[in-house]
């Protein structure tokens, strides 16, 4: 926000087509995604674990140098947890399950809210781009692009046909050679994860079915000199002494 | 506080107000709570919802846009106006010690004033640095001050409430606003602020005497 004060000090005004009505309302709903959207984006990224342990923390481990990738992600991590804790309740007058509800609930509410006044138009207002498409876009942009595991609230995204159509149409405006690769990036990912996923439970399986059999062989052996050797079918030659009695 | 009492007398002013209903104030948890009968519900967003549910509502004529942008500058004014009186009363040195600090502990005997005015002031503090207003410098707090009274005051326009009747958008704009208008602090000049947008402080002479009776003098 302080980047587009700037911005705006030194004279570029992406809003010079709205009215001073439409203006506040930009600043207004700002607050609203700020405040309800927001935590729960940041606890689909930073605190599930799924998606921190799969996705994020390699993600930003790749792109930083060596030693900050060992504790800047957790870092990071423990800072969205403290800013969670106030955007709803604090302990003991709420638990931490009905917090996590609670959030997302409130960025149902504010996604349902978003898309039913975006309606059909193409931008929010008019038929230009405003500082709202761009703050939306860049709320959305990652939930619906992110190739998440835990995905309650990317789903929910997706079910609102009008909020994807506009997160393509920014991505295409201002983005043009990503919206171009993008699409098969995620893909490729999802793919190489599939197959990763695949390859360990062949591995496991593959464990499960060692150990069964060794299990076998020991129980196998350990009665073995006994009984088993009665249970031998005569057609087999075996090297222990020929059953006396018994068939 | 001052939002939930002026939402308590415009619904008074507009329906009948359930009996054995009262209004208290709580140094400690939760403040204001509203105690009906056998409910204790407490802030403002609760108070209303309860209301709500019992079958009076201020926004029932308004449609879904209205009421989705209602929800919207709600959230502006909780997440500017709330969060930058948090920071003048409790992150300033002077004015936490000179005015919040003793206020708060006021009702309490000698050491307990103490205790809970400092615990008080090291969770704000806290909640501060969890949302990134910790590191904020005066002129920044004066800035978003002025940007959402700004947006406010462009959305209310020459009208006398935000939506054509009260809704609980006027209560809590109304109670903001007044107490930083009417609250002398130190260090801070956020009264002129206020008062570079002339609707606004008509807006809240407007609510004083509309729903505030009682009150003969208006320091507005």
């Amino acid at each position: 926000m302080e980047i587009i004060r700037f911005l705006r000090r030194m004279g570029y005004k992406p809003d010079s087509h709205l009215s001073a009505k439409q203006e506040a309302d930009v600043v207004a709903f700002s607050a609203l995604i700020e405040q309800m959207l927001l935590p729960a984006l940041l606890h689909t990224f930073w605190v599930d674990p799924q998606n921190y342990v799969e996705l994020i923390r390699p993600w930003y481990g790749a792109s930083m140098g060596f030693p900050y990738n060992l504790f800047l992600p957790y870092l990071n991590r423990r800072k969205v947890i403290s800013r969670l804790e106030f955007s709803v309740g604090r302990l003991p007058f709420i638990t931490i399950k009905e917090t996590e509800a609670q959030i997302y609930r409130n960025a149902r509410e504010c996604l349902n809210l978003l898309s039913h006044q975006l309606g059909k138009q193409d931008y929010y207002f008019g038929n230009l781009p405003s500082t709202l498409d761009a703050v939306v876009f860049a709320h959305l942009a990652p939930l619906l692009r992110a190739p998440l595991l835990g995905r309650t609230l990317q789903l929910h995204l997706k079910a609102l046909p009008n909020l994807c159509r506009h997160c393509s149409r920014m991505l295409d405006c201002c983005f043009p050679t990503l919206s171009a690769e993008g699409g098969s990036r995620p893909e490729r990912e999802q793919m190489d994860a599939n197959l990763q996923k695949l390859t360990e439970l062949v591995n496991k399986e593959s464990n499960l079915i060692e150990k069964m059999d060794g299990n076998l062989r020991a129980n196998s052996k350990s009665s073995g000199q006994g009984k088993s050797s009665q249970q031998v079918p005569p057609d087999i030659s075996t090297n222990g002494p020929t059953p006396t009695a018994g068939h | 506080m001052l939002s939930v009492e002026s939402l308590a007398s415009q619904m008074a002013a507009a329906e009948p107000w359930p009996e054995n209903a009262s209004l208290y104030q709580l140094p400690t948890g939760k403040v204001p709570f509203i105690h009906a009968g056998n409910h204790v519900v407490s802030e403002l967003g609760p108070i209303v919802q309860f209301v709500r549910a019992k079958g009076h509502s201020l926004s029932e004529s308004l449609n879904e846009q209205e009421k989705a942008e209602m929800k919207a500058y709600m959230e502006l004014v909780n997440n500017s106006l709330l969060t930058a009186e948090l920071y003048i009363l409790w992150c300033d040195k002077n004015v936490s010690s000179l005015i919040s600090r003793p206020r708060y502990g006021s009702p309490f005997p000698f050491p307990l004033d103490t205790i809970l005015a400092r615990q008080k002031q090291r969770e704000i503090v806290r909640r501060m640095k969890a949302v990134g207003w910790a590191e904020k410098t005066r002129e920044q707090v004066h800035d978003e001050v002025d940007q959402s009274c700004r947006a406010l005051s462009q959305r209310l326009g020459n009208h006398k409430y935000f939506f054509g009747s009260p809704t609980e958008l006027d209560a809590l704009v109304f109670g903001h606003l007044y107490s930083l208008l009417t609250t002398d602090i130190p260090g801070y000049s956020i009264p002129e602020i206020i008062r570079n947008y002339p609707n606004l402080t008509n807006f809240c002479k407007n609510i004083d005497t509309h729903f505030f009776l009682q009150s003969n003098t208006s320091k507005v």
